[in-house]
């Protein structure tokens, strides 16, 4: 099983590594899973940068406010990538078609994922900001509480 | 005291607050509170932002209580003020009454704190120890006397018979420091009989930093004032830090074992005459606000693998319930089906088409189920033209945090543009409400905005004791608009109270809150450019007890009073359906005539502060007298601390006073009366029609905390932080 933040996708078929960097291919048994998966990389590909650094590892930009294409992936079964957070880099599929060699009804997709990092090393929060003084907001407020 | 909440994802840990790389330790369930959704708990964590003390009700979060020494110990807002009154039970012994907020303050880099206090005088009258202290405090959490905390930040306005002197003190593992003492910025520890008493007090916290002088390269705090005659002297003076030349700030704090602080406000005297005998004495003290800035910081948690994505903002392309329903990522996504928003407490459906099609589900704690859609929301034109009919019209944004969906609301089935208003519709993680902010309404015009409920809730407090009441077909029409909210439920159908405020107070002359027929809320004729400018919440939120809420006055314990039947009284069917009281009564001995409504604190109600109200009239011109009382420590509960005086009208009318029901009542299940007397011993007569009980604020998720809430903005972007 994959879990890409919280859609749970068929076992991959294929993983191939790159610099910090998974591209797998996998199914969902139905269209409408192959869609939403869409939709969660609807963004990735404008909304994502991965930018070299010479001497030290590529770093991976989301351009999203809320981190929409950064997820916490999870890989549950042997010869896997590890749980981490990835940054979605980029997603295809093949309308109402399916692999050769797999199922009928397996609706095939490829996705690529960019390695952030672990949640030894990465946790998830809030950048809490704008927290304007209170008069001011009276503006905004005009029962004035 | 309005809260800025910030929701968590269920079952996160470790929590943690960081500004200018200090770390801040946030104890889940002490300084977080959780609400119950379908995947689990949804920490909450109430960050204080102070209290400006507008409004009907002092804030649920402000927890009361005294001791054995003091009398008539009040503490509640008027007219944009906080007021505590109280004084000594034996003159020259302290007795001392206090308020507790329940919001938590991270001592960040940065953080200001600003408060105003004022005292009626400068100093007793001649006679010692018949001294006077107004005090503010930094604790940590405590609903006990923040005075016996063994760390504290304090503020103390002293009175004696010599004068008044400000003391800044600290006490650290019970130690006393103090850091200033005097009567003006730069006053040498002396007092001033003739001391200006209105003062606006600044806190400016900061971490240290190195290499620069002491204290200042440790953790420090810089204290500012202003001072004047009056309050609006003291607002337009020049603000100074606080130095008399040895006891300057900033002042070294790094000491301090607390850095997560909550704020109090207390009161002691040894004083009969200070600080007031009665609610609404001119011997009390006052505080016109309480604020709070933060700078930017990070809040950071842990989770589970398991635990990814629960209580997210989800939107879905049909039923969430049904398999084959599909979860929306995608702001282009095309429907199939109607559009479903949750965050696992609320649920929206936009029954698209479909009369009052905007439909709300509330996740029912009680059952552990959605519950059946019995609110919807809608629009009418100058009571000319209803919309109700809503179309999706496009996704604005989607993220786990926050959905913000478009809908427009036709007047009939078909998306036109003859009569509509457009809405944008958010829905926030761990919110028992939906924002909706109208965008545009054609044609312009005068516009009412309705939240009803089907079957219809028989209750509706629409503010400024304005009630409606279904069984009884009462309109409760509030024109005073004190507060910002209107709150409605039925003690017999759905345990949930229902909800709905505004940001914008409407001024139009014409403009309202109405609790129509009970329980529909309405606010009605709002000018297009109130409406406009407007962003309504409407809400559902579980109150498991709602049964306990009502009681008609007949089924209550009455003494020797006797019932009669009035056709204006409830059950409209009667019989003996009022109690009549003919003659002067007292619940507490108990003797003769009274109404009285008895509850149990937690088996019957929880904590919380309330509205207890009371449906009276006179038959012979008389007046009423009502209170709670609390039968085991012989406490009146209600603000007043005494019996409240009330004139009643020839109708039947409402007549409310506030009342708290504490953690300590609730643990010991202390017994509670909410009753109504007579005033006067002679023979006239007072009918009373039953005793309604309105939950007003607990500093979490009752309508108050909510509608006060959504007045403190702010943004939270997620992010992936490095350990």
């Amino acid at each position: 099983m994959t879990q890409i933040g919280v859609l749970v996708v068929d076992w991959p078929t294929v993983y191939r590594f790159g610099d910090y960097t998974v591209e797998l291919v996998g199914a969902v048994d139905r269209d409408e899973d192959l869609h939403s998966l869409r939709e969660l990389f609807a963004k990735a590909r404008v909304g994502t940068a991965v930018h070299d650094i010479p001497g030290d590892r590529p770093r991976g930009e989301d351009m999203d406010d809320d981190l929409r294409n950064t997820q916490y992936v999870q890989f549950t079964h042997g010869d896997r990538p590890v749980t981490a957070w990835y940054l979605l880099r980029g997603y295809a599929f093949f309308q109402d078609e399916t692999a050769v060699g797999m199922d009928e009804g397996a609706y095939v997709f490829r996705a690529g994922l960019f390695f952030i990092g672990t949640t030894a090393f990465y946790q998830a929060g809030f950048a809490v900001k704008d927290m304007e003084d209170v008069e001011d907001e009276k503006d905004d407020n005009s029962w004035g509480i | 005291m309005p809260m800025q909440e910030t929701s968590l994802p269920i079952d996160a840990t470790a929590l943690k607050i960081t500004a200018n790389g200090q770390d801040y330790s946030i104890l889940l369930d002490t300084d977080t509170f959780d609400r119950a959704g379908e995947d689990g708990d949804v920490p909450i964590l109430p960050l204080c932002r102070g209290d400006e003390f507008v409004g009907e009700v002092l804030e649920g979060q402000w927890k009361k209580d005294w001791d054995a020494n003091i009398d008539a110990f009040t503490a509640r807002i008027l007219s944009g003020a906080l007021e505590m009154t109280g004084v000594a039970s034996v003159a020259g012994t302290w007795g001392s009454g206090w308020i507790s907020g329940q919001h938590p303050i991270p001592l960040m880099d940065g953080t200001e704190i600003t408060f105003e206090m004022e005292t009626p005088i400068s100093d007793t009258g001649a006679v010692a120890d018949r001294d006077v202290y107004y005090n503010f405090y930094l604790t940590p959490k405590t609903s006990t006397s923040p005075n016996g905390e063994p760390n504290f930040l304090m503020l103390r306005i002293d009175i004696s018979e010599v004068g008044l002197i400000y003391s800044l003190l600290d006490r650290v593992a019970t130690a006393f420091t103090t850091h200033f003492d005097g009567s003006t910025y730069d006053g040498a520890s002396v007092r001033d009989p003739a001391a200006e008493r209105f003062t606006i007090w600044r806190f400016v916290f900061h971490d240290g930093v190195d290499g620069v002088a002491s204290p200042s390269n440790v953790r420090h705090m810089h204290v500012y004032l202003k001072q004047g005659i009056d309050r609006a002297t003291a607002e337009a003076a020049t603000e100074n830090e606080l130095g008399n030349g040895t006891q300057d700030s900033p002042y070294d704090i790094s000491g301090w074992l607390v850095d997560v602080v909550y704020p109090n406000y207390l009161i002691l005297s040894q004083n009969t005459t200070y600080f007031g005998t009665a609610i609404g004495s001119a011997n009390g003290v006052d505080s016109t606000y309480l604020r709070v800035n933060h700078p930017p910081f990070s809040l950071k948690y842990d989770f589970a693998d398991a635990d990814v994505g629960k209580g997210d903002v989800e939107l879905w392309d049909g039923d969430p319930d049904v398999a084959t329903s599909i979860q929306v990522f995608d702001e282009d996504h095309i429907f199939t089906n109607d559009p479903y928003l949750q965050n696992d407490l609320l649920r929206l459906h936009v029954n698209e088409g479909i009369v009052t099609g905007l439909d709300l589900y509330f996740w029912d704690t009680t059952g552990v189920a959605w519950s059946l859609p019995f609110n919807e929301l809608y629009f009418t034109q100058a009571g000319i033209q209803t919309m109700q009919f809503p179309f999706l019209k496009r996704i604005i944004s989607i993220s786990p945090e926050k959905i913000g969906i478009e809908v427009k609301l036709c007047d009939d089935g078909t998306d036109d543009e003859d009569y509509f208003v457009n809405l944008t519709i958010t829905l926030r993680r761990g919110m028992h409400h939906i924002t909706v902010e109208p965008t545009a309404l054609f044609p312009p015009d005068d516009c009412r905005v309705w939240f009803i409920n089907t079957p219809t809730y028989r209750f509706g407090y629409a503010g400024d004791d304005e009630v409606g009441d279904d069984d009884l077909t009462i309109d409760g029409y509030n024109t005073t608009l004190t507060d910002n909210f209107l709150v409605g439920f039925d003690d017999t159908l759905t345990e949930v109270l229902a909800f709905m405020a505004n940001t914008k107070k409407p001024t139009s002359g014409n403009a309202r809150f109405n609790a129509s027929d009970g329980g529909d809320l309405g606010l009605e004729d709002l000018t297009l450019g109130e409406l406009l400018a407007s962003k309504i919440i409407f809400g559902l939120t579980p109150f498991s007890l709602v049964a306990n809420l009502f009681e008609e006055a007949e089924d209550g314990s009455r003494g020797t009073a006797t019932l009669v039947t009035d056709a204006a009284a409830s059950p409209p069917a009667g019989p003996n359906n009022a109690v009549q009281l003919n003659a002067i009564g007292d619940y507490q001995v108990p003797n003769g005539e009274y109404s009285a409504y008895t509850f149990t604190a937690g088996t019957d109600l929880p904590v919380g502060r309330y509205l207890a109200v009371i449906r009276a009239r006179y038959v012979v011109q008389e007046g009423m007298r009502m209170y709670v009382w609390q039968d085991f420590d012989n406490e009146y509960r209600n603000e007043e601390n005494a019996k409240a005086s009330k004139a009643i009208t020839a109708t039947f009318d409402y007549y409310s006073v506030v009342f708290d029901i504490t953690a300590s009542d609730v643990a010991n299940t202390r017994a509670f009366a909410v009753v109504a007397e007579k005033v006067d011993a002679d023979a006239d007569e007072i009918r009373i029609d039953y005793h309604l009980i309105v939950p007003i604020g607990d500093g979490e998720s009752w309508p108050q905390d909510f509608a006060h809430a959504y007045l403190r903005n702010f943004n939270k972007p997620k992010r992936v932080f490095t350990r």
